[in-house]
């Protein structure tokens, strides 16, 4: 019998819904397995097991209160948690205790969910690494900013849980750890006590073992927030799960999808074994039913990317700028060279660049009339060897610029055993669409069943 | 190109940042100035609003 530890989200959700599982044994076996493999992973910031094991009692006494009721979380230290020291990753943030929670992590709550503990995030979810290695290869990165939650899913050390991207946080360590995670739509989920790293970059997601277990997740966080204006002006949020369990979608398949392959810039330095692996996911989504074309990418996409870090650049620095009056030696030297290179693009400049922005969303979205997802690899290759870096966020830099859906789903295993992601982008508010591509997809394979040799 | 010390002292000023605030990570500041330059390269019209403008809606929405 499967340990349920090593259930997925979704699997182990079932259980307890049926009672064949209660939250405190799904708890205790998720606690014991964080007692053998944390000592080598790192994964987290700080746990909170009497915490979690009192809140399991309480709701293995009461009828289910929602659909992530008593399963496992793990939270990236940016967001805010009431009571629970909340440092960022940052020496210049310890001891910070928020009196609220986030938006996400009150609605995480409200589904029932058990918050376990804060995962390891870089430096203000910046480039300055966090302790965190990756479950595949120790000496390896396991991407960040949102490592913590990464490696903690691979390893099996928490059922769900909670990244933010800015260039390229979630999508890429997912795809590092082999794990899914979903960047949503900016405006789809509330940033509301999330620590901000650049406010009309920054995006909350959820990250998982499976496409289902992210789609749950989702549903649980996604929506209209008072505090976030940018949720205000989105649609109303669907219900991904359902549209997993859309009557007919399996025998469907994805026949009438049309799926692009960007004419450049996604394979500038690729990886062999990376090219390789896209080459041949691209196949199976032809096998799925799917009419898989080439796209151009719009003239102005590389100017796009310089506008995006010039953005990332000049917000960080608004960001920091009064702690950086005080604080300066005890930031990063990476965040450190970032904020004062920020403090010194000119005011026109920035403001060009979110021109910039302007036209190459409309650019996108009229490539968008062409096809209905755009695939490319998650990352130039496997994560890399060693912990001073976390890899490129080139792949993913795009979606979180233009504030479009992406997410990455596991794809291949290199030689070496490192798992290798495809990135899945759609329109916006079109989370349904790129979800059930990436079910399709991982239904036709097995590469999320692999497990970390820990 | 040399970064321009007067502007740097000027925005030194200006925010009241640390003194050594600018004078170092010359690769940084060369990767910026190259961004910088590419952007106002793009071709973008003056009746092109800027990203991230206010979005509103009435009161009782």
């Amino acid at each position: 019998m499967t340990e349920p530890y090593a259930l997925s989200l979704s699997e182990a959700a079932a259980a307890v819904a049926n009672r064949r599982l209660s939250p405190v044994e799904l708890l205790d076996s998720t606690l014991g397995h964080i007692e053998r493999v944390e000592p080598r992973v790192l994964a987290w910031a700080r746990l909170r097991p009497e915490e979690a094991r009192r809140q399991a009692e309480r709701l293995g006494a009461t009828a289910a209160i929602g659909p992530l009721h008593g399963i496992p979380v793990g939270v990236k230290d940016i967001f805010y948690t009431a009571g629970i020291e909340t440092s960022c990753g940052s020496r210049i943030m310890a001891g910070f205790v928020p009196t609220y929670d986030a938006t996400t992590v009150v609605r995480l709550r409200e589904a029932g969910a058990i918050l376990l503990g804060k995962t390891h995030t870089t430096e203000f979810a910046s480039f300055d690494p966090s302790p965190a290695r990756n479950p595949w290869a120790l000496d390896h990165t396991p991407g960040g900013s949102s490592s913590g939650s990464a490696a903690a899913l691979a390893a099996r050390m928490c059922h769900g849980a909670l990244g933010t991207q800015t260039s390229g946080s979630i999508v890429r360590p997912a795809a590092f750890c082999g794990i899914v995670g979903l960047k949503p739509t900016f405006g789809r989920v509330s940033r509301y006590g999330v620590h901000p790293l650049a406010w009309t970059l920054d995006h909350p997601g959820p990250m998982g073992r499976t496409v289902r277990d992210v789609a749950l997740l989702l549903d649980a966080i996604a929506g209209a927030d008072p505090n976030d204006p940018a949720t205000l002006s989105a649609p109303p949020a669907e219900r991904y799960v359902l549209a997993l369990d859309d009557a007919g979608a399996g025998e469907r398949g994805l026949h009438r999808l049309r799926i692009g392959v960007p004419d450049r810039y996604f394979f500038d330095g690729l990886d062999i074994e990376a090219a390789g692996a896209y080459r041949a996911a691209l196949s199976t989504l032809g096998e799925l039913g799917s009419t898989v074309r080439d796209v151009r990418l719009p003239d102005l996409f590389e100017a796009g990317m310089d506008a995006h870090d010039l953005i990332h650049n000049v917000e960080a620095a608004a960001v920091h700028v009064d702690r950086y009056r005080t604080c300066a030696a005890d930031y990063g030297q990476k965040l450190r060279a970032f904020i004062e290179t920020g403090f010194q693009v000119p005011a026109p400049t920035y403001v060009r660049a979110q021109q910039v922005r302007t036209k190459l969303i409309e650019a996108m979205r009229e490539l968008f009339r062409d096809v209905d997802v755009l695939a490319t690899p998650a990352a130039p290759g496997p994560a890399p060897e060693g912990l001073a870096s976390t890899g490129s966020p080139v792949m993913n830099r795009p979606f979180s610029f233009l504030g479009f859906p992406s997410l990455t789903v596991p794809c291949g295993l290199t030689l070496h055993g490192l798992p290798l992601g495809l990135q899945l982008a759609g329109r916006p508010f079109e989370e349904s669409t790129i979800l059930r591509v990436a079910a399709a997809y991982e239904g036709a394979t097995s590469w999320s069943e692999a497990v970390p040799p820990l | 190109m040399e970064r321009d010390a007067s502007a740097l002292a000027w925005t030194r000023v200006l925010l009241a940042l640390p003194t050594e605030t600018g004078r170092y990570f010359d690769d940084e500041f060369e990767a910026v100035r190259r961004r910088i330059k590419a952007v106002h390269g793009a071709p973008v019209t003056h009746d092109t609003e800027p990203a991230g403008a206010p979005r509103l809606r009435r009161d009782d929405d």
